[in-house]
């Protein structure tokens, strides 16, 4: 017999005793006592059923608990295990075809620089090119020489550059620093100039000088156009300086008139996924470099790492070491394996975006072209960099070596269509 | 069937690409390779049915037994109060007298909080109502997979899979053998939704055979549960006919041993439809265990007219219970 029954069954025995005692009794007195003495077992009784409830209810706790582990284990779709492993692989392999694309990475795009008093360079003193962004001028203008030891005598235009020759541009082209082996020559670059803009004049020997400066003899501009029309839009000319001030009206036309090439949605969608998948690394390391824009880091990363956080936004090397490529042995600081975050801040600081307050769209665009290099504006080509998968890009671009091909086409989704497409969204892109 | 389909999934639609042709065969074969059984619907139906009955009796009855238990628990509280019998945390909370009849308990027992709030079932009623509801849960989900319910959404599954695989095969092969894929994918439907309830039935077979000790349990403790459910159903009952309103009054007393009588019925009902539900449940075991025959598909039939006619009695009854008035 359990403890409880046993109680319960002595304290009944008890007011049975009582019962039958107050039956038997007349006095009101007695009757009173037993009445108070009834109401005090039955008071017991309650403390006993009380306790033995929940003592039974914590049985059924315990069974219940033991049941649902299995009836929770239930598999109600009959293909979940092979369905979620399925789309894992799946989604790798779909990761690894479009990373095929983003992870095209597009080199560097050498740039202009001035040599204002230089003679023109000859054809047989043509030098490589020198890395893109090693090369970017300050965000103020263009470079007044070149780094990597090429010194401003040899440095030329490919602006009239014979196509296929891969030699030094002649004597005609103004002496900015043309990529290594140009292909071809800018047959679609400008045709008219821009009222206001400098021009350029056709003599050779002449150098590339920032907006509102004089044309000198030694330094005339290429020449620029008033009105462009590229993918049925009409747009401002593409400049070929790199200065903010002169391409800033340049850049925001643009942006407003591009749209995504409708072979290429599904995959801009993809992009404009991942970038909201990993917006908050992205936005922590934003919050490092005062507040840089969480979307301006992840298009960088998407256009360096093809999205993949095991290598060095530098230039895509991986984070086990320090790069290997230009610019080599980055991060200074440091033992690797680096964070990718670490190593973001690095790469991110050492462009200066942790000074810029400027982050308008067109500054922006502006940063991200310097950041692969102004080369695109020499060749009179809308830049892949920026505006790859629109109606504003259609081919041409700088290979591994150097050389522009007019005719490759770009298979990475450019930075301003991913900033297009999160904006289109509605996304908040500062951190 | 394996053999028939391949060359079409392959060949047509000249899938070029030999890690989509791997990763389809896969779901093919992971499609077809599952054991071969006829689900036990009746076995479960009257499983199911079982539990209705079951349903159908405890929760009336849990609902008397949260107020009951919420009613106890708050007077028990009372006369700790009163006779400073306290314990642990609540210890030195005592009755507030207000004159001679009325007061208060000076204080606040957070242990006491489930039987004077108004939210929800108080500890036990709740620990009943929850066992009673994941056997509905059980049962549910076996009778899921026995009618096949769920065949729709595991074919929409693959068919969105193969969506998925025939995009990857867009990307890598041209729009061409997607096309041919999707195609392909809505010719094997019925294929999929068989493997689906083949599948489905191993799910059944593992639910219930690793489930079984564990309900059984559970039953038996809901059953051992049923003195104190009892007890405490008649608790005010008891005091009732105790007092000496009752004890000076046969008719005072009649109106509560009727009722401790009807809640008697109640709970007995209770306990036997728990038993209906265990013997059910032991024909699911059963005919996972055995090859079904005849005579117990007749057992099936017979103990599901049973459990109607139990379900009416059991109304019955608890109308009675309702009309004796509430507590």
């Amino acid at each position: 017999m359990s403890f409880p029954n046993e109680a319960r069954g002595r304290l009944t025995e008890a007011r049975n005793v009582l019962i039958d005692r107050r039956r038997q009794t007349n006095d009101a007195k007695e009757r009173a006592a037993i009445d108070d003495a009834i109401t005090v077992l039955n008071e017991n009784l309650g403390f006993i059923n009380q306790a033995a409830l929940l003592d039974a209810a914590a049985a059924v706790v315990d069974a219940t608990n033991a049941l649902e582990v299995v009836v929770r284990s239930a598999r109600l779709g009959p293909f979940d295990l092979h369905v979620k492993a399925l789309e894992g692989v799946l989604e790798k392999i779909g990761d690894l075809l479009r990373n095929g694309e983003v992870g095209e990475h597009l080199e560097r795009a050498p740039e202009p620089v001035v040599t204002p008093t230089i003679p023109a360079p000859t054809a047989s003193s043509a030098v490589s090119a020198p890395a893109g962004r090693a090369s970017a001028p300050p965000a103020g203008g263009p470079t007044t020489a070149s780094p990597g030891g090429v010194s401003a005598s040899t440095a030329a235009s490919p602006a009239g550059g014979s196509a296929g020759s891969g030699t030094a541009p002649t004597s005609t082209r103004p002496s900015t620093v043309p990529p290594r082996n140009v292909s071809a020559p800018p047959t679609t670059g400008p045709t008219t100039v821009s009222p206001g803009s400098a021009s350029t004049p056709a003599s050779a020997g002449s150098a590339v000088v920032s907006p509102g400066s004089a044309p000198t003899p030694t330094a005339p501009k290429p020449p620029t156009i008033a009105q462009t029309v590229i993918g049925g839009v009409e747009l401002p000319p593409i400049g070929t300086t790199s200065n903010f001030t002169a391409l800033q009206s340049e850049l925001d036309a643009w942006f407003k008139a591009v749209t995504v090439r409708d072979d290429c949605k599904d995959k801009v969608e993809w992009h404009t996924k991942q970038l909201l998948k990993h917006q908050s690394r992205y936005r922590g390391v934003g919050l490092s470099l005062n507040r840089m824009p969480w979307a301006m880091i992840g298009v960088i990363h998407a256009m360096e790492c093809g999205f993949n956080f095991a290598c060095h936004l530098h230039n895509g090397d991986p984070l086990t070491n320090r790069t290997k490529h230009v610019p080599a042995g980055q991060p200074q600081m440091g033992t690797p394996p680096f964070s990718w975050e670490k190593s973001a801040v690095d790469a991110l600081t050492q462009e200066g975006f942790n000074t810029v307050t400027d982050w308008s769209i067109p500054h922006m665009l502006y940063l991200l072209e310097k950041y692969n290099g102004f080369g695109y504006r020499k060749m009179g080509k809308p830049t892949p960099y920026l505006w790859s998968f629109s109606n504003l890009y259609e081919r041409g671009k700088y290979l591994a070596d150097g050389r522009f091909d007019p005719q490759t086409i770009s298979k990475q989704c450019g930075a301003a269509i991913m900033v297009k497409a999160l904006i289109d969204r509605g996304t908040d892109l500062s951190s | 069937m394996r053999f028939m389909y391949r060359p079409s999934l392959f060949n047509k639609n000249r899938l070029a690409w030999g890690v989509t042709r791997r990763t389809y065969a896969w779901l093919v074969v992971a499609l077809l390779s599952t054991g071969c059984s006829v689900a036990p619907v009746e076995e479960t139906r009257s499983f199911s049915k079982a539990f209705a009955a079951v349903d159908g009796a405890s929760q009336p009855l849990l609902d008397d037994l949260a107020l009951a238990e919420r009613r106890q628990g708050r007077e028990n509280a009372e006369i700790r109060a009163k006779k400073d019998t306290y314990q642990g945390a609540c210890k030195g909370i005592i009755w507030a007298k207000v004159d001679a009849t009325s007061g208060y308990i000076e204080g606040f027992c957070v242990e006491d909080a489930p039987y004077f709030s108004e939210l929800g079932d108080p500890p036990a009623t709740q620990a009943f109502r929850h066992g009673v509801r994941l056997i509905g849960d059980y049962s549910e989900v076996l009778l899921v997979l026995a009618e096949g319910r769920n065949l729709d959404e595991a074919s929409a599954q693959v068919q969105a899979l193969g969506q998925n695989i025939a995009a990857l095969v867009s990307v890598a092969s041209g729009p061409g053998a997607a096309a041919g894929l999707t195609g392909v994918l809505g010719a094997l439907d019925p294929i999929i939704r068989d493997a689906a309830q083949r599948r489905n039935i191993d799910e059944m077979k593992r639910l219930v055979l690793s489930g079984a000790p564990l309900l059984k349990k559970l039953i038996e403790s809901l059953r051992a549960a049923a003195p104190e459910v009892f007890n405490t159903l008649i608790f005010q009952s008891v005091k009732g006919v105790t007092s000496p309103e009752a004890l000076d009054n046969k008719t005072v007393a009649k109106g509560h041993l009727d009722r401790i009588a009807a809640y008697r019925a109640a709970v007995s009902n209770y306990v036997m439809l728990l038993k209906e539900l265990e013997l059910s449940f032991d024909q699911l075991v059963m005919a996972f265990q055995l090859p079904r025959n005849a005579v117990s598909l007749a057992t099936i039939a017979e103990r599901s007219g049973r459990l109607s006619a139990n379900a009416e009695a059991w109304r019955k009854v608890y109308s009675t219970l309702r009309a004796g008035g509430s507590q």
